[in-house]
Order: structure tokens, then C-alpha cells, then sequence
């Protein structure tokens, strides 16, 4: 038996919920091991020490101040109280969420696509001064990657 | 507690004297101070009194009544989210017009330790050691006041113990 085992055991035998076959177990690894035989003695300690701890005297308008709350539903309206408290904080989270989830990437969203306009506007004009001329109907006409690349950046 | 389910006055006015000290002890420890506890001792009571028709009698009352004061901790808790250690002043750490002997001051140092350990402890740890130590009860008890398996209860004591004899090895050398 490890030490690990061996102070599950200890732990039940200061509870006396340990039974013989665990104790003679636990006597037996005592007698080889100075670590748990000093944690049985700690926690002996412990164990007496904790169980006399000073209790705390409960105030003395008890009786009369629960018989008080009974009386004036007091108690009810704590529960209610924390019930609308907790009613009104959903809605706001909510609103909240739903202000972060929508407006906030719509607003990044309208930019990036008024500022991917004005690149293409802006490669458009700067095309424009070197416009195509058909040669067959005299059309002017822009180069055809532009009309392609304009169209990909508005789809996109 | 028949009689208290019949709606008798002076069996719940026994069932506050009986379990009020207990009770108290335990929320305090639970919740870190006078104040919250006091509040949650005082819905527990209001508790019992509104759902006593709903008792198991096959359950222990005395059971019933801290299960009522654990979730209630348990509920403040959550709803705060912060945990404070108990004040120690409740320890009476000097007896005046007393002078102690080395013993027993170093004793009473290590009893203020023992309790400021216990307040380190996590509180599903804490609980059911509290139980155990303080108010004696068994494990069958303490699983069924706090839901859980006996297993359960068995290795959050012993992981209590662990905790405390970590956080105490050095105060329990000197005072060897």
C-alpha cells in the first residue's frame, strides 16, 4: 500500500468509519513510514482542535425576527426581489449581445465596402484616361479587366 | 415535527431553539460573515415553516433543515460570487486575566490557524468537513444533506484533510 491509499485510510480511521481489515492494513504500513505516521498524529490534531472550534451565538431576536418576516411575507419578497433582479439583468445582457452580434459588424461591414467602392472608383478613374477605342464600331469602351475586376470587388 | 406540519406554533419555536446554534455555526463558516448569515439563517427558518408540509418524514429533520441552509448558502454564493474568510473574532485568541501556559498559548495559536486553514479551503471541500468535524455527523448524513454519493463525501473529507495538512505542516512542527 502507498502512502496515498494509506491516508484514505487514515482519514477513515479518525472518523471511525475505517473497518479491521483496513486498519491492520494501515498498522501495517505505519510500522515502515515516519511521513504517514507523523500525518495520523497531525491529523488527530486537527481533527480535536477543529471539533472545538468556538461556535458563533446565533443573535437573540431570532425567533421573533423570522416570525416577523413569516408575518410581512418578507421572505417571499426577497425571493421576488432577486427573481425580477435576475429578470431584468437577462434582458439587458440580451440587448447587449445582440447590440455586439449586429450593429458592431454591420458598421465594420458598411465601411470596408464604401472604402472598397472608393478603390474601385478611384482605379477606375485612373484607368479611364487611357480608354479603348473600337476599331470596328468607334466605341469607347474601358479594357474589359476592369469592368471584371470592379464586378469582384462589389460582389465581394 | 407532525405537530409543527399541523401548523403548532411551539414546536417551531422548538425547531428554531434546537437547530438555530448549528445552523449559524455552519452559514458562517459558509458564507464569511455575520451578516449574510444571519440573513440566511432567518430564510431558512422562513423556509421550513412555509414548506413543512412538504417533508419527507422518511428523512431526519435535522438533515431537511441543513439542506435548506446549504442550498441557500450555496444560492449566495452564486449570486455573489465572492468568497471572504470567516473574522477571526470569534476565536477568543487571549483569555483576559488569564496568563496561559506555553502549551496552551500555542495551542490556541494553532487553533486560529486550524480555522483560518478551514476558510481556505474550497467550499465543496469545506462543507462537508465542517459537518463532519464540527457538527458530528455521519456520512450517510452528510451525503444526503448535500446530494451526493457517500464516495463522494468520503474523498472531499479526506481531500480536506490533505489540503489542511498542507497548508498546516509548519505550524504544527513548531507547536510539536
Amino acid at each position: 500500500m502507498n502512502c496515498t491509499n494509506a491516508f484514505k485510510i487514515i482519514s477513515l480511521v479518525i472518523d471511525g468509519e475505517a473497518s479491521e481489515y483496513q486498519k491492520r492494513l494501515l498498522d501495517f504500513h505505519l510500522l515502515g513510514c515516519s511521513s504517514c505516521r507523523k500525518a495520523i498524529s497531525m491529523c488527530r490534531d486537527i481533527s480535536e482542535i477543529a471539533g472545538k472550534l468556538p461556535a458563533p451565538v446565533p443573535p437573540e431576536n431570532l425567533e421573533s425576527n423570522i416570525r416577523e418576516m413569516l408575518k410581512t411575507k418578507a421572505d417571499i419578497s426577497h425571493q421576488e426581489h432577486r427573481f425580477r433582479n435576475a429578470f431584468l439583468a437577462f434582458p439587458a445582457v440580451a440587448a447587449l449581445l445582440i447590440f455586439a452580434l449586429t450593429v458592431l459588424p454591420l458598421s465594420t461591414e458598411q465601411e470596408f465596402i464604401t472604402e472598397t467602392q472608393d478603390i474601385a472608383m478611384s482605379m477606375h478613374e485612373s484607368k479611364s484616361a487611357d480608354i479603348n477605342l473600337s476599331q470596328k464600331s468607334g466605341i469607347r469602351t474601358a479594357p474589359l479587366s476592369d469592368y471584371s475586376r470592379q464586378a469582384s470587388l462589389i460582389s465581394f | 415535527m407532525i405537530d409543527l406540519c399541523k401548523g403548532d406554533e411551539d414546536a417551531f419555536s422548538e425547531v428554531i431553539r434546537r437547530f438555530q446554534a448549528p445552523i449559524y455555526s455552519m452559514l458562517i463558516r459558509m458564507l464569511g460573515n455575520e451578516e449574510d448569515a444571519q440573513e440566511m439563517l432567518q430564510l431558512t427558518f422562513c423556509r421550513v415553516y412555509r414548506y413543512r408540509d412538504k417533508f419527507d418524514t422518511d428523512r431526519k429533520l435535522v438533515n431537511w433543515i441543513f439542506t435548506i441552509a446549504s442550498n441557500l448558502a450555496k444560492k449566495e454564493w452564486r449570486r455573489r460570487s465572492r468568497w471572504i474568510n470567516v473574522p477571526l473574532e470569534h476565536v477568543n485568541l487571549t483569555s483576559p486575566g488569564k496568563t496561559a501556559p506555553h502549551y496552551n498559548a500555542g495551542r490556541v495559536e494553532l487553533r486560529a490557524s486550524i480555522e483560518e486553514a478551514v476558510d481556505k479551503l474550497p467550499p465543496h471541500y469545506r462543507e462537508p468537513f465542517i459537518l463532519r468535524e464540527q457538527e458530528q455527523m455521519s456520512y450517510e448524513d452528510i451525503a444526503d444533506i448535500l446530494n451526493i454519493r457517500l464516495g463522494t463525501v468520503k474523498s472531499r473529507i479526506n481531500r480536506a484533510r490533505t489540503r489542511l495538512r498542507e497548508l498546516l505542516d509548519d505550524v504544527w512542527d513548531e507547536w510539536k
